[in-house]
């Protein structure tokens, strides 16, 4: 076994037997987030029920029962729990048993590794600011309520999502000379499908009225750019930054911060 | 032995038991279901109390019914009391072909929940029990500068004009009257002004003038409650929570408290 102290508030151990994994694992649980990585298999039984044969597998436990146990593909963990009210951990016959229980509803997640890599831990995890991902729903709420700020004029926008023949167009709404404007959002770099897109919902209204057609991106591909131009459209470089402090100022705060301060 | 038999002594285990009218039970999860996705009820020796909030967090839902409102009543004499955790959506789905005379029978067990609805046919449902995670605090000890009792209808009508003008309902009160205005919004508003002399105004007590801001489509949810109580009770305070207090006939009450508006 090699120890690794990276600092005094976390530390690994690498290659340990299964007796040290066991033993650093139980001393963790339950006030450190611990990582196990090791060549596992799982078994969940609860509101269905799914095996995983033996294969390389990274166990996270938070100190607070959740539980996320990751294969070696793909973003989804294989197995998960929000919480656990009962958690075993056990060695028999050269294996390490890890038994993790919720009772409501009943659901068992057991883990066996006849392998255990490596085990990592931080101790009493402090919670840093939340990143808060801003979504295209609230990059559009952000538009529909702030135009000037983030679209350098004024739009009176009406609809989020009109249904159109064409589909669904993001908002629309009236400029300062009274033409409508359609304007599609994107929270990433906007492409040629996107421009196409527009360009469907614009057509639908163009035949009788003056429409303007809005793209409104952080970004927009060279080739959508011409693209666009060529068919008369707009484009908005969106600060998202600036959007997501719009958004996050009006986010409405939580009736428990009021019950808090009585 | 058929059927009948199977689910009901599937059933003998249970820790807690109630009957009440399907009807009414069928609005009070109507209202509620659109606010919170999953329902804890606690059933206790004095009545059944459900508390909820919204995935947002900006709305809280407390309901209680006194178990002398109910046909029928047990709680297992070994506990304190009873968790039912349900996904209200679920639940809705259970009780809406609920009518009136209809009979709802619960029967809660640790892992499982019986629902019985007593129609012309006899409908038999099973659940999980969820583990229902609330962090409601016991008590709501909010103090309140202004508090007002409403004929709910009024209330209500007022919101829907709120609403199609804009997001954001105000509330404004002084010594004797009570204004519920829409915000923002150039060409069109919508304002309903109640005084003293309102008939719609059964009472009013405000310490010190006050305004405050809602999201106007929760209140509106709150406000699909009002089937059940004529009357409304209204309290709030300038930039702090409004709180909706409905009594129904049968000693039943139900709280809604509803965060400010920040935008």
């Amino acid at each position: 076994m090699d120890g690794v102290d990276t600092d005094w508030r976390s530390g690994a151990i690498v290659n340990p037997s299964i007796a040290e994994a066991e033993s650093a694992i139980k001393r963790k649980i339950g006030s450190s987030i611990v990582v196990v990585a090791g060549s596992c298999s799982a078994e969940y039984e609860g509101r269905g029920s799914s095996s995983s044969t033996e294969g390389d597998k990274l166990l996270i436990v938070k100190p607070d029962g959740a539980v996320i146990v990751h294969g070696p593909k793909g973003f989804r963990p294989l197995n998960w729990q929000p919480s656990t009210s009962h958690i075993e951990i056990s060695e028999t016959g050269g294996e390490m048993l890890l038994k993790f229980v919720r009772r409501k509803p009943r659901e068992t997640l057991l883990l066996r590794c006849r392998d255990v890599w490596f085990v990592a831990w931080i101790d009493s995890p402090e919670e840093g600011a939340y990143w808060m991902y801003l979504s295209e729903e609230d990059l559009r709420e952000a538009i529909v309520r702030h135009p000037e700020e983030l679209l350098g004029e004024k739009i009176r926008f009406y609809v989020k999502e009109k249904r159109t023949p064409a589909g669904r167009a993001d908002i629309y709404g009236v400029d300062g000379q009274g033409r409508l404007a359609i304007v599609e959002v994107k929270r990433i770099r906007a492409d040629e499908r996107a421009v196409r897109q527009l360009e469907g919902y614009v057509r639908e209204y163009s035949k009788n009225a003056a429409v303007r057609g809005i793209l409104a991106a952080p970004d927009i591909s060279e080739k959508a750019r011409i693209l666009l131009e060529s068919l008369g459209l707009e484009f908005r470089r969106i600060d998202l930054k600036k959007a997501y402090k719009l958004v996050k100022r009006s986010k409405p705060k939580s009736v428990l911060d009021y019950l808090d301060s009585t | 032995m058929g059927y009948e038999g199977s689910v009901e002594q599937e059933f003998k285990d249970y820790k807690a038991m109630f009957r009440y009218e399907a009807k009414v039970f069928k609005e009070l999860v109507d209202g509620v279901s659109k606010i919170i996705d999953e329902g804890l009820f606690l059933i206790s020796e004095s009545g059944v109390r459900l508390r909820g909030m919204d995935p947002a967090r900006v709305a809280l839902v407390d309901i209680e019914i006194p178990s002398s409102s109910f046909f029928d009543y047990y709680v297992a004499e070994d506990v304190d009391r009873v968790e039912m955790g349900v996904n209200m959506e679920v639940l809705r789905g259970i009780v809406a072909r609920a009518k009136k005379g209809d009979q709802l029978e619960v029967k809660v067990a640790e892992d499982r929940i019986l629902f019985v609805v007593e129609s012309s046919v006899l409908r038999r449902y099973i659940l999980p029990n969820l583990e229902v995670v609330v962090e409601v605090p016991e008590d709501i000890n909010l103090d309140f500068d202004v508090e007002a009792v409403l004929i709910a209808d009024v209330v209500s009508k007022t919101l829907k004009d709120v609403e199609l003008v804009g997001d954001i309902v105000e509330f404004e009160a002084g010594e004797d009257y009570l204004i519920i205005r829409s915000v923002g919004g150039e060409r069109r508003r919508v304002e309903t002004r109640l005084t003293r002399e309102s008939p719609a105004l059964l009472d009013l007590n405000a310490k010190e003038p006050s305004s405050s801001r809602y999201d106007v489509g929760y209140l509106k949810k709150m406000l699909n409650i009002a089937k059940i109580a004529e009357s409304v009770e209204v309290s709030f305070s300038s930039e702090k929570p409004l709180m909706m207090v409905f009594k129904s006939p049968d000693g039943g009450r139900i709280t809604y408290l509803l965060a400010p508006s920040t935008a």
